[in-house]
């Protein structure tokens, strides 16, 4: 596993080895994301509780997941370069960050959206939301890091450690709905019980689910790529390359 | 003819709550764009730097 990773990091390794899986990666994304989203929007009945409101889920659930998903994956990249030095891992982190803001806010504003109809209010201090704008308030922090210290790898490193300890907030967010008193329903779908949502509401969700999580996938590598292409210009193959024309 | 207009009407109405869902989804649309973008920027900045950074080796 360790040697794999290390293979792998290998800058020019991992740029000519990404190159064949940006197109694929990227048209996947559009068509689940596509798909999903009619599906969603037109091709499922109403909910007998909360009528069609209830269709803002499939963009809601899929992006508060992967909020917290990027974050974990930000923890893991932290540990790879802390521990392991490996520099492709701070090449991420920030990125991750960038994507996961974005998650973290969509979640938000959409849960807000969703919120007025069902609740009658916009927002409300309670466990999950809170907890959840902590998130998007850490990838925020992590931002304004990477912007305020110069030398990119001296901010990775600062990066590496700031997210190591927001870490806490993830099971915090997960478990708020169970721990405390809130208006926000429990979860739709868990690992290993039946999902509380009809089957045939359940479909685009996956799809949405899968198709938000390539899009995130997508964006990160096309930036890594190019961030390993610039940090590596004192290399051989990068000034081979950037005399070919790019 | 009015039928089906009346359908598409009915459709995107979303049972009253048509201006929750399509804000919904009109923002989502809008942060998936600005990251597309975010991807052209970053590269034309990224390349930029490198043109000027290999100029200077030359010299």
């Amino acid at each position: 596993m360790q040697r794999f990773i290390y293979q792998f990091a290998a800058s020019r390794h991992f740029y000519y080895q990404t190159q064949s899986w940006l197109f694929p990666l990227g048209l996947l994304a559009a068509l689940f994301i596509m798909l999903g989203s009619l599906w969603g929007l037109f091709g499922v009945p109403p909910d007998y509780q909360q009528g069609d409101a209830f269709r803002i889920i499939y963009v809601h659930v899929p992006a508060a997941f992967l909020s917290m998903a990027i974050y974990a994956a930000m923890g893991f990249m932290a540990i790879l370069l802390l521990v392991w030095r490996i520099k492709l891992a701070g090449i991420f982190l920030p990125l991750l960050a960038q994507i996961g803001a974005s998650m973290a806010f969509i979640a938000l504003v959409t849960g807000s959206i969703w919120g007025k109809p069902m609740w009658g209010t916009w927002w409300i201090w309670d466990a999950r939301l809170t907890s959840e704008l902590v998130l998007l308030l850490l990838y925020v922090s992590i931002l304004a890091t990477q912007f305020a210290v110069s030398n990119p790898e001296k901010a990775e490193k600062v990066i590496g450690i700031l997210t190591l300890v927001g870490l806490i907030d993830l099971p915090i967010i997960h478990y708020s709905v169970y721990w405390w008193n809130t208006l926000h329903q429990g979860a739709t779908l868990t690992l290993f019980e039946k999902p509380k949502i009809a089957p045939i509401m359940l479909y685009p969700l996956l799809l949405n689910l899968i198709g938000f999580s390539l899009f995130c996938a997508w964006v990160t590598l096309h930036k890594a790529r190019d961030i390993v292409l610039f940090r590596e210009r004192r290399q051989r193959w990068v000034m081979d390359l950037f005399a070919g024309g790019m | 003819m009015s039928g089906l207009y009346h359908d598409i009407q009915d459709c995107l109405a979303m049972g009253h709550y048509g201006a929750y869902v399509w804000s919904a989804y009109g923002l989502v649309t809008m942060v998936l764009v600005l990251n597309i973008w975010a991807i052209k920027s970053q590269r034309q900045q990224i390349r930029r730097r490198l043109q000027r950074w290999f100029k200077e080796q030359v010299k």
